[in-house]
């Protein structure tokens, strides 16, 4: 059975998580705003030979990885909203944003076993340089993400209700919706946004 | 019984939604298409932060600080696909 509403789940004032976490969010999207700066000087200062290897991204690939990793963050979010509720099946929500994350990292590695497969390698250009080193720190991210994600999927009873402390489990969907947040910039920064005439 | 959040549901389908909305607008290269491009990834950006990270709910501080960023790096970014390009 399928239940909706419209009641927020959040109190006014509430920090999700561990406030310390908050620290380690912000630090990270300040560090994410300087690389995305730095690639759109390079991108608008050497526009052509980017747009060369910028045509090469397949970027079917890298819309279906933000539709994975959107859809992975609404499975995670409905886990937060579960266990406020005592529900059962905060596991089962759990194991779906898993599963749809580790569909991101499988195509990202066929994406770049591709890319290594044609030569275009971290030293091949410089956008390979920006695209290898930025989906790489983001991975890096998913990654972790996911180990945190297995690790809360064990705090569960045998019903699947959250038996661990909330902050662990906001904060660790926290952090995985930053990781969304953070593709959806790279999404449009490195496969959409073009510079100087038509691609 | 599985709990479906209509806000939340709402804000996935706009994120997939202009999602594919902004993928052929990309192609034109132009600055107007480059503006778009950037907005509508800062407005996705906003969406998951303000939702499903709950920064609407949170103190006024954090609040601040995550419009500040997207202000920051949204206005940056404009203004070098805007001043620095031919």
């Amino acid at each position: 059975m399928i239940e909706t509403h419209d009641r927020t789940e959040t109190p006014r004032g509430h920090i999700p998580g561990e406030p310390g976490l908050w620290v380690l969010i912000f630090g990270d999207l300040l560090v994410f705003g300087v690389l995305f700066v730095t690639y759109a000087v390079s991108l608008v200062n050497d526009a052509d030979a980017m747009r060369l290897s910028q045509e090469k991204l397949g970027r079917g690939l890298g819309l279906a990885n933000t539709i994975l990793l959107l859809t992975s963050s609404w499975f995670i979010a409905h886990a937060v909203i579960a266990a406020r509720r005592g529900a059962p099946g905060v596991r089962r929500l759990i194991f779906a944003a898993i599963a749809l994350g580790t569909a991101f990292v499988a195509v990202k590695i066929v994406e770049w076993g591709g890319h290594i497969g044609s030569g275009d390698t971290l030293n091949s250009s410089s956008f390979f340089t920006f695209y290898f080193m930025y989906t790489g720190i983001h991975l890096l991210h998913v990654l972790i993400g996911l180990g945190v994600l297995c690790w809360t999927a064990t705090q569960c009873d045998s019903r699947g209700a959250w038996t661990g402390s909330f902050a662990v489990l906001e904060g660790s969907a926290v952090f995985w919706h930053l990781v969304d947040l953070l593709w959806v910039m790279i999404f449009a920064l490195l496969y959409l946004l073009r510079h100087g005439g038509a691609a | 019984m599985t709990w479906v959040s209509k806000r939340l549901t709402v804000s996935w389908l706009v994120l997939v939604t202009v999602s594919i909305l902004s993928f052929e607008s990309s192609l034109f290269g132009s600055k107007a298409a480059g503006a778009i491009v950037i907005a509508i990834g800062l407005l996705k950006a906003w969406i998951v932060g303000s939702e499903f990270m709950e920064i609407r709910c949170a103190p006024l501080i954090m609040r601040a600080i995550f419009l500040s960023w997207l202000l920051i790096v949204g206005g940056a970014l404009l203004s070098v696909v805007y001043l620095l390009g031919s």
